[in-house]
């Protein structure tokens, strides 16, 4: 059990990577109308943002820098601008989105419109941030989120041709009626909600408020290995469900209730209900995450005092920075703009801020003066050198892709 | 003065034909005369950079060895970067507009200045023996 | 060297050589209980007594963040800095380098008593906003 709960802190980074309210609606219209065939882009994506998450965690750990510290530093002021303001931006689009998706997530439960219940969410939020202990909050959210793991249960208790499903897996092959160019587009945009610049900012700023220490190694990895490899299962469960009973009943997902739909299919009312419980926990650790993460990158690049496990008053300006970010999301999400696409717009922003966030921490990694004999292994730079080449791709085609698509329509 | 004014600055001969830019600033902590042990940090001389982008990272004047293909890029970036030491500079001015970049002037043209690159072996041979 | 000096090879002693765009600019200080106190937005220079430039400060704020952006953005950023500035003045921050003890993936200050904030926009915001918030003196955890 203690060693479930020292990894609290890399599922719920995670979850808001993986089954954030945009990933929870995209996997399932992903598994909807494309069956199996993007399963690779996710595993694609689970691999990448592990040898990233454990290349930051590791910086963490020796030299005790979070990322956005390590972005400014090698990247000098002006780049590490522009990368702040695309983060930023990713960052407060998904806040806002969460906001609205745990709002959802209660108007499924009470029947009461969701707009109703967005200042109710973002208040406690904020109360969560403002008083509850870094780790009560990373384990109450995380262990909640893996309520999702009934998504699971309900592939198995489908029982499908598991043979059948291995083939399509490994043999993708674009439905009939999808085109090439929306088949990528929702393949990057998987690919990028995988590997989304937040988790990283979240997972190294959240190691250092945990006073990481160079013994503390194996914690961070375990944090990695574990915890991002659950979140990814999470997402393919999600998107497996939706496969194998949304698919073929050329069921096409809008709306977050239809996410649950398989889950109700095959395990009834006890199913729904804990599937509910996680879609609730998993939007709720996604808000946490990302307002934490706006107060991070802001404050790491400006150099202001950070962080959540010190009184308030002393980081007073980190503070007011998750409070505006928690307003802005608010504000947006109460002009009754829908939160699933306003997550997939982020994704333009996304690919500005993903190769400015991963080649620092890459650098960084390899610098012996921080890294002392701690420095990436060959593996580690094969690995990351390669996912470089495969963000830089992705963030070069994702923007002509979602004007060619209209964002997948 | 500060040490922004330095960075970035453009960098002409004597005779007026510009040699690049100011891509780093190298500073060295000398003992102060009161034998306190406090030191000061001083400015010992400037790289100079023949190109205009060629700064990102700031891999290219420390020798960093990994991953080879940045170290590479970085490391061709730099070759025809110059070591100038602090008593080769005439004058520096500021610029007249908050944003763009100050002008040095050199005492001697820029065949005279030794190579960045053989300058780095320079110092580590000197750290090794500290 | 001492040994004492091996154990902390990032403390500041003669000799020591650095970049100034690795090792200096954009770094982080922090004080001697490693809390993050501001970045290294500038150095200010002054001549000593041969003439040789020297280090006296670190810039910190806005105001000395403006000029290394370069060109247009560098402009905006003063502009905004002098309209939105609580300070006095329009010079930026200075933390003395005489205070800097280490120099290493970080820079280690140690502060004397009562200069623990070197910015007017951390105090303003402690003062009129996030300081008067039920709560703000408890440390979570």
């Amino acid at each position: 059990m203690k060693r479930l709960l020292a990894v609290t802190l890399g599922i719920l980074t995670a979850i808001g990577g993986f089954v954030d309210i945009g990933d929870l609606v995209a996997s399932s219209l992903v598994g909807a109308r494309f069956g199996f065939s993007l399963v690779w882009v996710l595993i694609l994506g689970v691999i990448g943002i592990c040898v990233y998450a454990e290349m930051a965690g590791r910086v963490a750990a020796v030299a005790g820098r979070p990322t956005f510290d390590l972005v400014r530093e090698r990247l000098g002021p002006r780049m590490a601008l522009v990368n702040l303001a695309g983060s930023l931006l990713v960052t407060l689009l998904t806040l806002a989105a969460e906001l609205a998706g745990v709002a959802l997530a209660i108007e499924l439960i009470t029947s009461v419109a969701y707009l109703l219940w967005i200042p109710a969410v973002g208040l406690v939020v904020w109360l969560v941030i403002w008083r509850t202990r870094f780790e009560t909050m990373e384990r109450v959210f995380g262990l909640a989120g893996l309520a999702l793991i009934v998504f699971v249960v309900a592939v198995f208790h489908l029982s499908p041709d598991w043979g059948g499903v291995l083939e399509r897996v490994t043999h993708p092959d674009v439905p009939g009626g999808e085109g090439m160019p929306t088949y990528f587009y929702y393949g990057i945009a998987l690919f990028a909600s995988a590997m989304t610049p937040y988790e990283v900012f979240f997972f190294s700023s959240g190691g250092i408020e945990e006073r990481w220490g160079r013994k503390d190694l194996i914690t961070a990895r375990m944090n990695v290995f574990i915890g991002f490899p659950l979140g990814g299962l999470l997402a393919l469960a999600i998107m497996a469900a939706a496969a194998l009973v949304l698919h073929p009943a050329g069921i096409a997902v809008d709306y977050l209730s239809q996410v649950t739909l398989p889950v109700a299919v095959s395990l009834g009312k006890i199913g729904l209900g804990l599937a509910l419980l996680g879609v609730f926990a998993a939007t709720f650790g996604a808000a946490l995450e990302t307002a934490l993460s706006s107060g991070y990158t802001v404050a790491q690049y400006f150099g202001w005092t950070w962080g959540k496990t010190a009184a308030p008053r002393t980081a007073s300006r980190f503070h007011a920075v998750i409070i505006v970010a928690l307003i802005a999301g608010m504000m947006l999400m109460l002009t009754g703009v829908d939160p699933i696409k306003v997550t997939e717009y982020s994704l333009v922003f996304a690919a500005v801020a993903l190769p400015l966030t991963y080649l620092p921490i890459l650098v960084v990694a390899n610098d012996p003066e921080y890294m002392g004999d701690s420095v990436n292994g060959r593996l580690a730079n094969v690995m990351g050198g390669t996912y470089l080449i495969v963000v830089l791709i992705a963030a070069i085609a994702a923007i002509p892709l979602m004007l060619i698509t209209k964002a997948g329509l | 003065m500060r040490l922004a004014d330095l960075m970035g600055a453009r960098v002409l001969e004597p005779t007026g034909t510009e040699i690049g830019h100011v891509s780093d600033v190298r500073l060295v902590e000398q003992p102060t005369p009161d034998e306190t042990g406090a030191t000061v940090l001083r400015i010992e001389g400037l790289v100079v950079a023949a190109k205009r982008r060629t700064q990102l990272l700031a891999y290219d004047h420390r020798p960093v060895d990994g991953p080879w293909p940045l170290a590479r890029l970085a490391r061709r970036a730099a070759r025809h970067a110059r070591w100038a030491p602090w008593e080769t500079i005439a004058s520096h001015q500021l610029p007249e507009r908050l944003g763009d970049a100050a002008t040095i002037r050199l005492k001697c043209p820029a065949t005279e200045l030794s190579l960045l690159t053989d300058v780095h072996h320079q110092w580590a041979s000197e750290r090794a023996r500290a | 060297m001492s040994p004492a000096q091996a154990a902390e090879p990032t403390r500041r002693t003669a000799g020591r050589g650095y970049s100034a765009r690795f090792h200096l600019l954009d770094r982080q200080v922090v004080d001697p209980d490693g809390k993050p106190v501001c970045n290294v937005d500038d150095l200010d220079l002054a001549h000593d007594e041969h003439g040789r430039l020297c280090v006296t400060a670190i810039l910190v704020g806005p105001a000395a963040l403006a000029p290394r952006l370069q060109g247009l953005p560098a402009r905006w950023l003063a502009a905004v800095t002098r309209r939105m500035s609580i300070s006095r003045t329009e010079d930026p921050a200075r933390l003395s380098m005489n205070h800097v003890t280490h120099i290493g993936a970080v820079l280690t200050a140690a502060l004397p008593e009562g200069h623990d904030h070197v910015h007017a926009l951390e105090d303003w915001m402690r003062d009129n906003v996030i300081g008067r918030l039920p709560g703000a003196g408890h440390a979570s955890g």
